[in-house]
């Protein structure tokens, strides 16, 4: 059953380990995966900690429905203070991990200290290990986990690993498992090389029984049915998450050359269907019916021969339109790097589009970049700097330190042209014509992110009555408008937080699928499969819960409204480009704060964005912390 | 017949089997289309943007 799993605690200055149940009344406040990662972050983490100490805790985490076969249920989520922003550091990587842990016979780890000499840990059907990596260290994502499989003499063994980015302690260095699988955001591989943690294996052949088997299953071939029935999926299964680029650069909701344009003229050749001409073939993640993952061989260029899978949509916009690159080949090679290297495609192209722009303005020159000359378009440089920052040498070393701190090194309003929201960069996506997008990446409480509480499914504009059904109450089938977009990103970000605890793919709810599973069928797979039962308002709470656990720690960490803010090229300057639906605009100031003031309210939090006495005690916060494990 | 829907004034409208461009009749903004699925158009981008 899915409660004889257990929750470790390794501490690698110790190297005492121990392992517990996790209790039931856990998995009812915060089901599992990003829900329990938060609580114990908020219990068991000292305020104002360094996150590059050994004080600092790394949490790992199945979602509660790992291993069923449906809506890609392998996922995992990595959770720590974050070295990017001081506040909440979390992120959430598929691939087969999570699966794979859990076969293991664990669901939570809890890793605290710092080990003496690189170390990678072992977990096997029940027991866990602390082993030398002293081999690995140097090593790339790819070749570490190859390595791992040679010691542990078993080709089924899954890795959680960290390539020469975090050994460097780059600050938006990410964690990475396969050939593709990333927890991109928040700099949760920093955090495991500032503990010598070069890796975390896992295998395991310990079953994983479910409640009710027979009807899971039949129920699961529905869930599988209903996602693959969506257009999205089926348009996803053949070019992935790039389809998004076809809209995005059409329309002129993407951002480029930093912040200059919304869409990238001549930008053809990163349209999804030239990948076609690189793909071998579709992959996908543990319980996946979609496969959006593109394998690709590239043969030829300075970098081939490359085999390697992706890119995402991000990969595009990062290493494509914000950097002014427009060859697909361009993106490949660069998704490769950042990939081998264990980088943030979106912190690495978000800084060096940044870097080119203070170039271009004179705020930098050759004497700051060590010579390097930063042009527009310039695929060699962006090659260079992504290797410069994974090394930390020249001045990729400013730019490794993350947004805060080279905006400080830096200095002579740089900070203007830089964008990013408590200190992290979001999405290439250009919010300007999108006022609840745009509300979506101030509120999120990983600092500005698209997978937190975007209503992405606000570009169809859809029927108000469809919208009203989803949302429950009014809400403009205008993506230009104002009316009741709070409400939409209120509601995804209660989705998206149960979405990571029950550990399914966001690309199998509703993020672009209207049509796709959410409450009614999450409550439907949590009975199936554990016999826990929830109503929807019930399931909400839960994710208002998670939410507002978040904020109680980024309260405590000193963040407050003030930081739920856009950068100023957000009000200043209009959209130049694109289809007379997103062309001329800016965000308008009072009508974003009206909606930050909605969302606020719907929280249940006051002007300031803390949680009022009352919602505290609804949702039994007010018990925190309570260190229930 | 496939439906896409306009990016500019967001409705629908059908586009022609196998066709690699059409034209939105109500804002009569011009794509060129691919094709996913054999029943499933796709904008791909602008007629005008790219000629």
């Amino acid at each position: 059953m899915v409660w004889k799993r257990r929750i470790a605690y390794i501490n690698l200055t110790t190297g005492k380990i121990i392992s517990k149940p996790i209790p039931k009344q856990l998995r009812q406040l915060y089901l599992g995966g990003r829900g329990i990662n938060m609580y114990l972050l908020y219990n068991h983490l000292t305020p104002e900690v360094d996150p590059l100490s050994s004080e600092n805790i790394l949490l790992v985490g199945t979602g509660l429905l790992c291993g069923i076969p449906a809506l890609g249920s392998g996922r995992c989520d990595i959770a720590a203070k974050s070295p990017v922003t001081g506040a909440i550091g979390d992120s959430n990587i598929g691939g087969f991990f999570a699966p794979e842990l859990r076969l293991a016979g664990f669901d939570h780890l809890m890793i605290s200290g710092k080990a003496e000499k690189p170390v990678y840990l072992l977990a096997n059907d029940g027991n866990i290990e602390i082993h030398d990596a002293n081999h690995l260290w140097g090593k790339d994502t790819f070749e570490t986990q190859d390595m791992i499989r040679d010691d542990v003499k078993d080709e089924e063994v899954k890795s959680l690993v960290i390539g020469v980015a975090g050994e460097n302690m780059v600050r938006f260095a990410n964690v990475r498992t396969g050939m593709k699988n990333s927890a991109g955001r928040t700099g949760m591989g920093c955090v495991m090389g500032s503990k010598n943690l070069k890796a975390i294996a896992a295998r395991g052949t310990m079953d994983i029984e479910f409640s009710h088997p027979d009807e899971l299953l039949d129920y699961c071939k529905q869930m599988n049915d209903m996602i693959t029935e969506t257009r999205w999926a089926r348009a996803q299964s053949k070019w992935g998450t790039l389809i998004i680029y076809s809209n995005t650069n059409t329309t002129g909701l993407i951002r480029t050359r930093n912040f200059q344009l919304n869409r990238l003229e001549k930008g053809e050749d990163l349209e999804p269907e030239n990948m076609d001409r690189y793909t071998i073939g579709m992959s996908g993640c543990y319980g996946c019916s979609v496969h959006c993952r593109h394998r690709y061989v590239l043969k030829e260029g300075s970098y081939a021969p490359i085999f390697a899978e992706g890119p995402e949509y991000t990969s595009l916009g990062a290493f494509g339109t914000m950097v002014d690159c427009n060859k697909m080949e361009t993106v490949l090679v660069a998704n490769h790097l950042v990939n081998k290297y264990g980088l943030d495609t979106l912190e690495t192209g978000g800084l060096i589009a940044w870097a080119m722009e203070l170039y271009e303005k004179g705020i930098i020159d050759e004497k700051d970049t060590a010579g390097l000359k930063l042009e527009w378009g310039n695929e060699e440089i962006l090659f260079q700097l992504i290797t410069q920052i994974a090394h930390r040498e020249g001045f990729g070393n400013i730019l490794a330190d993350g947004f805060n701190t080279a905006i400080s090194k830096i200095g002579k309003g740089s900070e203007y042209y830089a964008i990013q929201i408590k200190g992290m960069s979001s999405l290439h996506s250009d919010e300007r014509p999108t006022p609840s997008l745009a509300l979506g990446i101030c509120t999120s409480t990983r600092g500005a992110d698209h997978l937190r509480g975007r209503p992405a499914i606000d570009l169809y504009g859809l029927p108000q009555e469809m919208l009203q059904e989803i949302y429950g109450a009014p809400v403009s089938s205008d993506y230009t408008a104002y009316e009741g977009k709070s409400r939409m990103v209120w509601w995804q970000e209660l989705l998206y937080a149960v979405t990571d605890a029950i550990g399914t793919c966001k690309f199998q709810t509703v993020f672009c699928a209207v049509h796709a599973p959410k409450w009614t069928e999450f409550k439907n797979l949590i009975q199936l499969a554990t016999d826990m039962k929830f109503t929807e308002s019930e399931l909400m709470d839960v994710g208002e819960r998670i939410y507002t656990i978040e904020r109680m720690f980024n309260l405590r960490e000193g963040f407050s409204r003030k930081d739920d803010a856009l950068p100023e090229r957000y009000f200043k300057e209009s959209t130049p480009t694109g289809l007379p639906i997103a062309k001329g605009k800016k965000i308008d100031r009072n009508g974003f704060e009206k909606m930050l003031d909605e969302y606020y309210v719907l929280h249940g939090w006051d002007h300031n964005g803390s949680p009022k006495k009352e919602t505290l005690e609804r949702l039994g916060l007010d018990k925190e912390p309570s260190h229930i494990v | 017949m496939s439906e896409v829907r306009c990016l500019n004034c967001l409705k629908r409208f059908s586009v022609n089997a196998g066709a690699d461009e059409a034209a939105c009749p109500y804002c009569k903004t011009r794509y060129r289309i691919s094709w996913p699925r054999q029943d499933q158009p796709k904008i791909r981008g602008l007629v005008e943007k790219s000629r």
